[in-house]
């Protein structure tokens, strides 16, 4: 089973190697992405299924991170220039997918509803900062201009 | 500290954000007629606790205190307006 080139896992460990794992809370806890083959489901566009490894019985129910890159917007006039690496979080029965360099996230029921959230939001996002170009302030206007190097039109 | 659905909406409202739906509830924040701060939060049943207020509080530009004041009512639009202006929002 083969994963969509869209979206990519990161090795097993890159987080703590990267010393640079963001928490929530005191009692956040922090994972590299820990998939295997056997994890992989093809659904839709994305072709993975995202299971934490080796969780301890008293994390369950605390934040888990994860890193998950993607290439691509749900926005078939959007490309990307480059992939961008999510940071992943769960909080209870919710998953979160965020890019800190945009103060965006996405968000669902599992990490894929999570990853594709965030694609379709950051496709609202270019097309609603394009629109509003001439009239943003200095924080969206950064916002705008990084987003406008990582994204264009075909 | 957590924060509700209602409690989102609350601020909005008297901070004066504007919203359009799409899926999720989108707010953006206007002032002196530019577009300075953007959110959204999910069709959570008003009551409930929305997830990951701290990504939403990052958007607002709003520190757990900030956000625990304008839930009191000790924070309204002007007060808003000065917080962001500190911070270089405005």
């Amino acid at each position: 089973m083969t994963m969509s080139p869209d979206i990519q896992t990161l090795p097993a460990g890159v987080t703590e190697a990267r010393g640079a794992v963001p928490s929530i809370g005191e009692r956040g806890m922090s994972h590299g992405l820990l998939i295997n083959e056997a994890q992989i489901e093809q659904v839709g566009q994305l072709d993975l299924v995202l299971e934490p490894e080796a969780v301890q019985p008293d994390t369950l129910g605390l934040a888990v991170h994860h890193q998950i890159q993607i290439g691509s917007l749900l926005d078939h006039r959007l490309r990307m220039s480059e992939p961008i690496t999510l940071e992943m979080e769960q909080e209870g029965e919710f998953h979160l997918a965020k890019y800190d360099v945009l103060e965006e996230f996405g968000y669902g029921t599992d990490p894929i509803s999570a990853v594709q959230d965030f694609r379709k939001t950051i496709a609202e996002l270019y097309w609603q900062l394009k629109e509003d170009e001439e009239r943003l302030g200095p924080d969206l206007a950064e916002t705008w201009r990084r987003l406008s190097v990582l994204v264009y039109v075909v | 500290m957590s924060i509700r659905a209602r409690d989102f909406d609350l601020l909005i409202r008297k901070f004066e954000f504007r919203t359009r739906e799409s899926g999720d509830l989108l707010a953006w924040f206007e002032y002196d007629g530019k577009v300075v701060v953007r959110t959204k939060r999910s069709h959570t049943p008003r009551s409930r606790n929305l997830p990951f207020q701290h990504s939403i509080r990052q958007q607002m530009k709003l520190n757990e205190e900030e956000l625990r004041q304008a839930l009191s009512c000790s924070i309204d639009k002007d007060g808003y307006v000065e917080l962001l202006r500190c911070k270089g929002v405005i």
